[in-house]
Parts: C-alpha cells; sequence; structure tokens
C-alpha cells in the first residue's frame, strides 16, 4: 500500500510502498501539483524503478527551476539512488539516523 | 542535370529516410548515430564484396546469369548482410530487438545505397518509374530483408545459445527466401514495391511495440533483483544468508584472495547493473547522461576481478548473477557512454 498526501509545508509526503501497481496513483498526484519541489521519504520503505521513473518524469518538468528535493531518505533507498546514478539528478538529504 | 537529381533522390533517399524513421522512433536511441553510420559503410563494403562474387561466378566461372539473381545474389549478399548481425549477437552487443532491426537496416541501407549508386552510373537514361521501384523496393527490400534477419536472431538469441547455428538459420531462411522471391520478378515490380511498402511499417511498429514492453519488463524484474542484493551485501547480514552460505561452501575449492576477489566482483557486477539499469530510466526520461569518472573505474576494476578469479570462479557465481544476454549487453552498453 502507498499514501500520498501534501505535509504541512507543501512538501509530498509518501509512505508505504511505491512500486510498479502504485506508480500511476503517485504520477496522477504529482502531475495535479504546479510545481512539487520537495518529498518527504521518512515513511517510504521501498521504490522499485517504476517509482523512479514516476520522480524522473517530474523532475523533467520541473527542471527549469532546479532538482526535486528529496529528503529524509532512508540509507537503503539513498544507496539505490546512489548506485543507479539518480543522485546526479536530485538533491537528496538522507534521514537522520 | 534535373533527371540526375530526380534519380539520385528517388534512389537513395526513401531507404535512407526509413532508417532514420526507425532511429527517431526508438525511444531509448541506445545506438549512437556514429555507430549507425559505420554499419551503413560496412553495408556499403558488403555491396562491393557481393559485387566482385557476381563477375567472379558469371564472368569467370559462366553461372547462368538469370539462376545467379534469383537464387544465388540472394544467398551471398544476405549471408554478408547477416555476418556483422551475428557478430554483434554473439559479442552481446545488442540489447533489444529494436536495436537489432535497426543495426539490420542500416547493413540494408549501406548495401542498397553502393548498389543503386552503381546502376545510377550503369542506367543512364532510364524512366523515373524504374528509381521509384530500385528506391522504395529494391533498397527497402535489403533493409527490411536484414532487419528481419536480426529480429529473428535477437529473438533466437534470447532462447538459445548465441554461438549455434540454429540460432541464425531462421531468420536467415526467411530473409533469403523473401530476397529469392523478390529478384524472381513473380509480379510486376510496382507491385512487389507497394508489398514492401505496405508490410514493413506495420511489422516495424509490431517490433518496437514488442521491444519496448521486453525493455520495460526486464528494467522492472531485474531492478529489484540488483537492488535486493545489493542491500544484502551492504546489510552485514550477507554471512548467514543464502548467498554467503554458499560463498562459505566454496572456501575448501578457492584460495582465499580469490575468494575475497569473488565477493568484491559479485558486488561490482551488482553495483554497474544497478547503473546502467538507472541510466535506462534517465534516457527514458530524457534526460542526457554522460558516466561518470567512479563509475568507468569500476569497469577496469572489473577487468582485473574477472581475471583474478578466472572462468571457474565466474561459473561458481552464475547462480546469483544474471548472464542473459541483455545483462551482459546492459555492461557493454553502460561502458561505451560518453564521458562527462
Amino acid at each position: 500500500m502507498l499514501d500520498i498526501r501534501l505535509g504541512e509545508n507543501g512538501e509530498v509526503v509518501l509512505s508505504g510502498r511505491l512500486d510498479a501497481v502504485q506508480a500511476a496513483k503517485v504520477q496522477g498526484f504529482l502531475d495535479g501539483l504546479a510545481e512539487p519541489r520537495v518529498m518527504d521519504f521518512k515513511e517510504l520503505e521501498y521504490i522499485s524503478s517504476a517509482g523512479l521513473g514516476v520522480l524522473l518524469k517530474t523532475q523533467k518538468r520541473i527542471a527549469a527551476n532546479g532538482a526535486l528535493k528529496l529528503i529524509n531518505v532512508s540509507k537503503h533507498i539513498g544507496d539505490v539512488f546512489n548506485y543507479s546514478g539518480l543522485d546526479q539528478i536530485f538533491d537528496i538529504e538522507l534521514m537522520d539516523t | 542535370m534535373n533527371d540526375l537529381i530526380s534519380r539520385v533522390l528517388l534512389g537513395l533517399l526513401p531507404v535512407v529516410a526509413f532508417l532514420f524513421a526507425l532511429v527517431y522512433l526508438d525511444s531509448y536511441k541506445l545506438i549512437p548515430l556514429r555507430r549507425i553510420l559505420a554499419t551503413i559503410v560496412l553495408g556499403g563494403a558488403v555491396a562491393a564484396a557481393s559485387y566482385i562474387v557476381y563477375v567472379t561466378l558469371t564472368s569467370r566461372l559462366a553461372m547462368d546469369v538469370t539462376a545467379y539473381r534469383r537464387y544465388i545474389a540472394p544467398l551471398i549478399e544476405e549471408l554478408g548482410k547477416a555476418l556483422f548481425l551475428v557478430y554483434l549477437i554473439r559479442s552481446n552487443k545488442v540489447g533489444f530487438l529494436v536495436d537489432a532491426a535497426i543495426y539490420g537496416f542500416a547493413v540494408g541501407t549501406g548495401f542498397a545505397l553502393v548498389e543503386n549508386v552503381y546502376y545510377l552510373k550503369l542506367l543512364v537514361d532510364t524512366d523515373l518509374a524504374v528509381w521509384v521501384v530500385r528506391g522504395a523496393g529494391t533498397a527497402i527490400m535489403h533493409g527490411g530483408t536484414t532487419a528481419i534477419f536480426a529480429i529473428l536472431a535477437k529473438a533466437l538469441s534470447e532462447r538459445q545459445d548465441v554461438t549455434k547455428v540454429v540460432t541464425y538459420l531462421p531468420g536467415f531462411l526467411v530473409a533469403w527466401t523473401i530476397h529469392s522471391v523478390f529478384n524472381h520478378f513473380l509480379i510486376s515490380p510496382v507491385l512487389s514495391t507497394l508489398g514492401i511498402l505496405v508490410i514493413l511499417p506495420p511489422l516495424s511498429i509490431a517490433v518496437f511495440v514488442r521491444s519496448e514492453k521486453s525493455l520495460q519488463d526486464w528494467l522492472n524484474v531485474g531492478f529489484d533483483t540488483d537492488t535486493e542484493l545489493l542491500e544484502l551485501i551492504h546489510s552485514g547480514r550477507l554471512a548467514t544468508s543464502h548467498v554467503g552460505i554458499y560463498l562459505n561452501s566454496l572456501k575448501g575449492r578457492f584460495d582465499g584472495i580469490v575468494l575475497a576477489d569473488l565477493l568484491c566482483y559479485l558486488r561490482i557486477r551488482v553495483e554497474l547493473s544497478l547503473r546502467a539499469k538507472g541510466l535506462l530510466l534517465m534516457i527514458e526520461s530524457g534526460f542526457a547522461v554522460k558516466l561518470d569518472e567512479a563509475t568507468r573505474s569500476k569497469f577496469d576494476e572489473l577487468k582485473f576481478l574477472e581475471k583474478s578469479i578466472g572462468k571457474t570462479g565466474k561459473l561458481a557465481l552464475a547462480p546469483f548473477l544474471h548472464v542473459s544476454g541483455k545483462d551482459l549487453w546492459q555492461l557493454y552498453m553502460l561502458e561505451n557512454q560518453s564521458p562527462p
């Protein structure tokens, strides 16, 4: 399951698993926002290639105004970004442990 | 002069336009333009070699020209064009059907361009209709038959051994048959040309759709498998996992240093595999990608480790490493990306 909502400061908060089944839901939510800038991954347990594709499409859309900021990223999900090279595209802030 | 320009355009443009339409439709664009151009040149060289064989067999050995045109020329020409594709598929340099189709059509394009330039000099006062047939019929047939060979060979290579002739034989027989039937002139050349123009575009679209679905499926499954293995390696729980228990069981068979290198090799292969898939995701979303120095140096390390663990070591890791054509191709694709 995946839940997506807007946080108090306008950040997009994700919780659960962002997989191929949930990718369309997240894409629809992000497309509905004029310009998502920050995404909170504190409660995100898992992300697959389909989820990364959604983030890349969103980044492409807002590219003129800088990189999408991903905050509270777990070490494992941070590793996925790092080893796939996507850390060059996004502004990633790892979760304090 | 205008007549010559019309002939050149009719004879050479359709096949080049068709090739670049294929390249344009490919959303991943994994084959660099310089490699497509080199493949066209290679196709031209095959045409020149085929001409030498034609002269040798018909003039010096007095072979019947009609029989040669119907059976031997299609055999020799399709074989010559197919050889480069066999090399590409055998050495895991083709990842997906669409890449095979583009390489195949590019070889055929080079062949057709050289052949039509030769005929431009030979057939000076011919009707423009002849050039419509040569440009949109014969030339596209050359690209199409080699593309069909490449698609069938690539599709079979995913299920069969890439070193076996049987992987390439069905595609070759289809290409040879189409070429031979075309050269029989059983129906009028204009109808043959129309047939080719009606059949090839939907066939190309079907290949693109299947190829992109195959890439997506492989990307989804492979990405998850790679991330799971990477997490395991980084978690500190490797020793108690099935991978760790297996590696531990190899202690008696490998030297301690080699065993350490086996683990390093597994890790770097997984990291590079994940990097290749990230690169594909970026290309799919329209990002211009340059390969960083750190990734490049991992390839040097991978080569060192390959030597250290040898073939036996690689075989020992086979249960955990994906070694399908696509998995090996992704490393080739990643290594050949432009530097920053």
